[in-house]
């Protein structure tokens, strides 16, 4: 749900199965990551002004920063076709 | 199929036959997978996919792999460095005669008396040659065999931003390359994983001139070729460090994931950019890793650091001295180092003696330091500034100093098939004018060029219709006394 | 004020020898004429460009260089006898011909191009040449210089293909090279080709969805009606001339101060809003200071479109020499003028005549003494010491004046009407003799005051400083300056006049920006050049949406730019664009709304290898997007972007340090704080020297000189930005 989401928002269109796979096993590594290191979560999520949702695990929030970043990184992204 | 890896390299920005405008110079890499094309023609003989440069094959067997240019940005004086006037010390207080002066571009002593001001340090004999250098230059002065030292350079740029413009560009003309640019798009980089054009930048603390970053610009061509300007405290390169709280076993995974998602999306959509994107990611990468290792002085012996005058983490002109034999050494083409306030208008005593030591210390502990590594053979170093000072005294309400001045200055190259204990060129008793073997900016620039396997001449770009070259329209040469 | 329609005079050469030049001009497109052929060479096409490129140097339009007396830019000097008694070219007769013999000599004394050059004859040019002399050498005038014609579209089998008639000349090209056009793009990748092209920001998801289910058959039109009208689309373009005319935030040289400058920016956004005819916008821009407003233009447009001839580069570095940069200052505002709307490098003429196009230096001096009354050198006095103020952020650049920007106005009145039926209310303040107890004021009365401050500061805010435009009285003397040497006075004065070949200004008073503004928009017919600006413009448009022009150097149409793809497409365009009132959304609703637009831009190998740039046009362009809408789309998917139009300019996060070369002051860069910070990337604080490093990392240009077209490049700089750069960590964080 929320990796179509993502998709949507920056590429326009929903992602391949495939895609999603990718996506997917990125979100499951961070997790990881950041449950170990709650620390390193809490500081990528204070990167810049924007008020951040406190309502929101802070864990969840900063595997899905990472995935967001993977998609604002596709050449896709900035292209116009 | 059309494939850019056939477009041959010498051709491919200039394509020969009908003409290519500047527009359609960026036309040509803005197409379909052709700025990819730089990045992935690959080596003659070699597995590295490293863009070789676009004069293939050189010229000429060159003398140097790569270029540090040690820039006293400000305009040292000439007349207490490399050009040792007596004459002048006798004519210290008199009236300059008109006769040299009329008609000259003059800079701040405009509507001024312009009095003659004698050399404010003493000069000695060096080296076996004897060439005299200034006692503001002992180190230096001690190299002087490794020295071919040019005391009648002239330019044609008298305020510093347009002189400085002039000196890296060939012209004063804004939208040019720089001549780091030039040489990296020329020969390419022998650094995997490192600009092939650095830039890096020290300053003393008075109130030194600004720097643009137009002086490493890549003007029309491709932006790959501008310098990258490496700072010695903070991160070194921007956006070098990754985000807060992302290690880099994170950053690999984000930027293994990107390359698989854009591999998936490339098996649907034949464009030849996402490949390209994907290969500047892991170069990306690599910078990453590299830069902060480059950057990391710990590995150098407290021998080196103190011959140098390096102070790690401080932008001082050691460190950056120190890091430019690093970067010559991991095979960067083209080093561009800039120290600072040498704009002494006033109270020249004062300054001098401030900022000569520790530059003197740099710079010959630089040339040491390549010459014991067996690396000042394939290294020209070029020192000086982007023009030299008045033989006139410009005093106003402080202490005495002098003006900026065009006519006749001195540059020092050494390493690279320079030919060291030698002085090419003279100034006329004033140290005013060059008069004897002129050496032009430009002549400079063909000298370098020449010394690094490059004909200036066929060296040309089509930019607006013509073919530009780094030493313009107007006649230049390199300057073959100064060859080993 | 005086409206200029001075009655204009002179018609140029070109408008004689346009007749000449047609049967050449339809003859272009297809492959060039292959050697061995027994197709004759056509001037253009074939002939022109070998001269350009190895003979004009030494053998063309400028005087000075000229070799031997040979002129071969012109077939009577290139046909005459010359010193020698030779002639290069004997029409007919290559076996006679001078020119023939050199290119075949083998002396490297004696042959042409000299070895020097590094030019090189292909046998295949030499083969060319002969056979153009020996079908009598026929010459024409240059393309760009010979006014657009109204072609009638070629005839075409697949009928049904065209939307409209910009297809049937695309389909007519590829038709004729055996080739079909792509097949429709899919409506996602449509509507969101078009939200970028249009606006510079993707659709959102709901617009997508909603456009998908939309069945009605004019859904596409809808679709770019609304995206058309929208405040972003004047925005995008703005972006668009903002790269052409050099705006900036900073000075340039030197110590690269902030100038007053952001109001013209506004301006620009508001006239793209309101779509403005751009002839009008031509005028106020170069001489809104002379013309005044019309119709139901505001009194402060003029002022603040005019200020287009304070963005060059200016310097107050000490010990400056006053007529270097006076001649400086004109070199940057002729190459822009010409740049901008001629599409040409006058600056070439700088030091001596055109060495490929018929500008003469004595042209360079005439075009820049349009402008030799902008009041623009108080900053340089004393040699850049005089001024008060000059090393302060911003820095003093007189004449300014304070104005509301565009978007401000409203709110600035009724602001001033609150602030005055306050003040009326209000009693006035006497202040109280000293040691006497204050009397307090009645409590409403306070709240008045605190209220009447807080809207005084409140508009006080809107008040923006601007660098203007102000005629001088006595404009000042300019000299042709023997090639280009500032301190060489024995050149003769000149007047203000428009290149000589392309005909004059008819005025009896010395002629103003006004009628240079004037002539550069009015018909060739009524002795001006409009169709050849239009020409300029519209291939710049066309760019836009196809990621190159019809002639690829939209830069520069002159002798050594590109021969277009598609000269009667371009013409037609050009045509319609001034015939239409000069209608910019109107050429543009038509060149997205052609079946040409809408194709797919999937490129299959073998298209690829035949057609590699495209300039067929067998199907639609693809390409990264420029610096700003990098910026903007990642604000854009991360919910951050601020939409406002206009205002100051704006300081998104930036790597420490990054300003630490400049002085005079030294400066600190402060990142904004506040929403400012998530605003598009058209209000990047432009610092022309150290420019926002991820500006710089997608090929935003300088804006030191015109930009007509920026490269687009894909390095590991551009990478470390998207992976590293706050902005786009803050923007995944929020997505």
């Amino acid at each position: 749900m929320l990796i179509t989401f993502l998709w949507k928002r920056v590429l326009s269109r929903p992602p391949a199965a495939e895609e999603r796979t990718l996506v997917k096993g990125l979100l499951d590594r961070r997790r990881t990551e950041f449950k170990a290191d709650p620390k390193a979560a809490g500081e990528l999520l204070a990167v810049g002004i924007a008020p951040r949702d406190k309502t929101l695990d802070p864990i969840e929030l900063a595997a899905w920063t990472t995935a967001a970043r993977a998609v604002l990184n596709l050449h896709e992204s900035i292209a116009r076709y | 199929m059309h494939d850019p890896l056939t477009i041959h390299r010498r051709t491919f920005l200039g394509r020969s036959g009908l003409s290519l405008g500047g527009a359609a110079l960026s036309g040509l890499l803005a197409r379909d997978g052709l700025s990819a094309a730089i990045s992935q023609v690959p080596r003659a003989g070699g597995a590295s996919d490293r863009y070789p440069g676009a004069v293939y094959p050189l010229h000429h067997p060159p003398k140097a792999k790569s270029v540090i240019f040690l820039c006293l940005a400000g305009g040292p004086s000439h007349l207490e460095t490399f050009d040792f006037k007596p004459q002048l010390a006798k004519l210290d207080g008199r009236e300059m005669p008109e006769s040299v002066t009329a008609g000259q571009p003059i800079a701040q002593l405009q509507g001024q008396k312009l009095i003659c001001l004698g050399p404010r340090t003493s000069f000695s004999p060096r080296g076996a040659s004897g060439t005299p250098v200034s006692d503001f230059f002992p180190a230096l002065g001690g190299l002087v065999d490794n020295l071919a030292i040019v005391r009648s350079m002239v330019t044609e740029q008298i305020n510093h931003d347009p002189a400085h413009t002039f000196m890296n560009c060939g012209t004063a003309l804004s939208g040019r390359p720089s001549m780091g640019a030039w040489v990296t798009y020329g020969l390419g980089s022998e650094a995997d994983d490192l600009p092939g054009f650095v830039v890096m930048t020290s300053k003393m603390g008075r109130n030194p001139q600004p720097i643009a970053a137009r002086q490493w610009h890549s003007g029309f061509l491709p932006g790959q070729f501008q310098g990258v300007e490496f700072a010695t405290s903070g991160a070194p390169v921007h956006y070098v460090r990754n985000p807060p709280g992302v290690s880099t076993a994170h950053q690999r995974d984000l930027i293994d994931t990107v390359a698989a998602l854009e591999h998936h999306r490339l098996a649907t959509l034949a464009d030849p950019e996402i490949a390209t994107r994907v290969k500047q990611y892991e170069l990306a990468f690599r910078m990453q890793a590299s830069v902060p290792q480059l950057a990391d002085l710990s590995g150098e012996t407290a021998e080196t650091l103190a011959l140098y005058g390096a102070e790690p983490g401080k932008a001082t002109v050691g460190t950056n001295c120190l890091m430019a034999r690093r970067l010559v050494e991991r095979g960067v083409r083209f080093v561009h180092l800039y120290h600072s306030d040498w704009d002494h208008h006033g109270d020249i005593d004062k300054y001098m003696k401030e900022i000569c030591p520790p530059t003197d210390r740099a710079a010959a502990a630089l040339i040491t330091d390549l010459e014991r590594r067996g690396l000042l053979d394939e290294t020209l170093v070029v020192i000086g500034g982007e023009f030299g000072r008045t033989p006139m005294g410009q005093g106003g309400k402080g202490a005495i100093g002098r003006d900026h001045h065009i006519k006749g200055f001195s540059m020092a190259l050494a390493g690279g098939g320079i030919k060291g204990g030698i002085v090419h060129g003279a100034t006329d008793d004033f140290g005013y004018n060059a008069i004897s073997d002129v050496v032009h900016v430009r002549d400079l620039h063909a000298t370098m060029l020449h010394l690094l396997g490059i004909d200036h001449a066929k060296f040309t770009v089509e930019y607006q219709g013509l073919d530009s070259k780094l030493t313009g329209v107007e006649p230049a040469k390199p300057v073959k006394a100064l060859f080993a | 004020m005086p409206s200029p329609s001075p009655p204009l005079g002179r018609p140029a050469f070109w408008v004689h020898s346009a007749l000449l030049a047609v049967c050449s001009l339809s003859a272009w497109w297809g492959v060039e004429a292959a050697p061995g052929t027994d197709k004759t060479p056509d001037f253009t096409r074939d002939i022109r460009p070998i001269l350009s490129h190895n003979c004009f140097a030494c053998h063309g339009p400028d005087e000075h260089d000229r070799r031997g007396g040979l002129r071969l830019d012109d077939r009577d000097a290139a046909t005459a006898e010359l010193d020698s008694g030779a002639r290069a070219i004997v029409p007919g007769r290559p076996d006679e011909s001078e020119l023939i013999a050199r290119i075949h000599e083998t002396d490297p004394d004696t042959v042409m191009p000299p070895p020097e050059s590094n030019h090189v004859l292909t046998a295949a040019h030499k083969q060319t040449l002969a056979k153009w002399i020996a079908a009598g050498a026929p010459y024409s005038p240059h393309w760009a210089y010979v006014p657009p014609r109204d072609h009638a579209p070629p005839a075409i089998q697949r009928a049904d293909w065209p939307i409209n008639w910009i297809d049937r000349f695309v389909l007519g090209r590829l038709e004729s090279e055996g080739l079909e056009p792509a097949h429709d793009a899919d409506p996602l990748t449509l509507i969101r080709r078009l939200t970028f092209d249009l606006t510079g920001l993707p659709p959102t998801p709901a617009e997508v969805d909603a456009y998908l289910a939309d069945t009605r058959p004019n859904s596409y039109m809808l679709l770019l009606d609304r995206l058309l009208a929208s405040p972003r689309h004047a925005e995008r373009l703005a972006a668009w001339w903002l790269d052409l005319v050099r705006y900036a935030d900073t000075v340039g040289y030197h110590g690269d101060q902030d100038h007053s400058i952001s109001p013209y920016r506004d301006w620009v956004i508001k006239a793209f809003l309101d779509n403005m005819p751009f002839d009008r916008f031509t005028t106020l821009q170069l001489a809104g200071d002379l013309v005044g407003p019309a119709g139901n233009e505001h009194s402060d447009d003029p002022v603040l479109a005019s200020a287009y001839n304070r963005l060059l580069q200016t310097t107050h570095e000490g010990g400056l020499q006053l007529k270097e940069y006076r001649a400086i200052y004109q070199a940057d505002r002729i190459r822009n003028v010409s740049g901008v709307w001629m599409g040409a490098t006058v600056g070439c003429a700088q030091c001596h005549d055109h060495k490929y196009d018929p500008y003469t230096a004595k042209d360079f001096h005439t075009l820049g003494s349009f402008f030799a009354d902008v009041d623009d050198e108080k900053h340089m006095e004393k040699g850049g010491f005089g001024g008060q103020n000059l090393n302060a952020l911003p820095t003093k650049r007189d004449p300014e004046v304070t104005i509301v920007g565009p978007f401000d106005r409203d709110l600035a009145s009724e602001l001033d009407a609150q602030i005055h039926s306050l003040e009326n209310q209000l009693p006035p303040l006497v202040l109280p003799p000293r040691a006497q107890p204050e009397e307090p004021e009645p409590e409403s009365v306070v709240a008045n005051r605190i209220e009447f401050d807080r809207l005084k500061s409140q508009r006080k805010q809107l008040d923006r400083s601007l660098m203007i435009t102000r005629p001088l009285a006595k404009p000042r003397d300019v000299r042709i300056l023997p090639r280009g040497n500032w301190m060489d006075e024995t050149g003769p004065l000149v007047e203000p006049a428009v290149p000589a070949f392309l005909g004059s200004i008819g005025s009896k008073s010395r002629p103003s920006r006004a009628d240079l503004a004037h002539w550069l928009v009015t018909p060739v017919a009524a002795g001006g050049a409009g169709e050849l600006t239009a020409r300029v413009t519209a291939n710049r448009i066309w760019a836009l949406f196809f990621g190159a022009g019809l002639c690829r150097s939209t830069g520069d149409l002159g002798g050594q730019g590109e021969l277009p793809d598609h000269p009667e497409l371009l013409d037609r365009l050009a045509l319609e664009f001034m015939q239409q009132d000069w209608d910019v959304r109107k050429l543009i609703r038509t060149i997205v709304t052609s079946r040409t637009y809408r194709m797919a831009s999937d490129a299959p190998a073998d298209l690829l290898a035949r057609d590699p740039d495209n300039r067929l046009l067998a199907r639609q362009g693809r390409w990264r997007l420029p610096a700003e809408g990098v910026r903007d789309t990642a604000l854009f998917a991360g919910g951050l972007l601020v939409e406002q139009l206009g205002g100051a300019s704006v300081h998104p996060y930036q790597p420490a340090g990054y300003y630490g070369h400049l002085n005079f002051p030294q400066r600190e860069y402060k990142s904004d704080t506040d929403s400012r910070q998530w605003r598009r990337g058209l209000y990047v604080h432009w610092q022309r020297m150290f420019l926002h490093p991820q500006l710089l990392a997608f090929d935003a240009p300088a804006r030191e000189e015109c930009t007509a077209a920026r490269m687009r490049s894909n390095t590991p700089k551009a990478a470390l930005v998207l992976l590293n750069d706050p902005t786009f960590i803050e923007a995944a964080r929020t997505c």
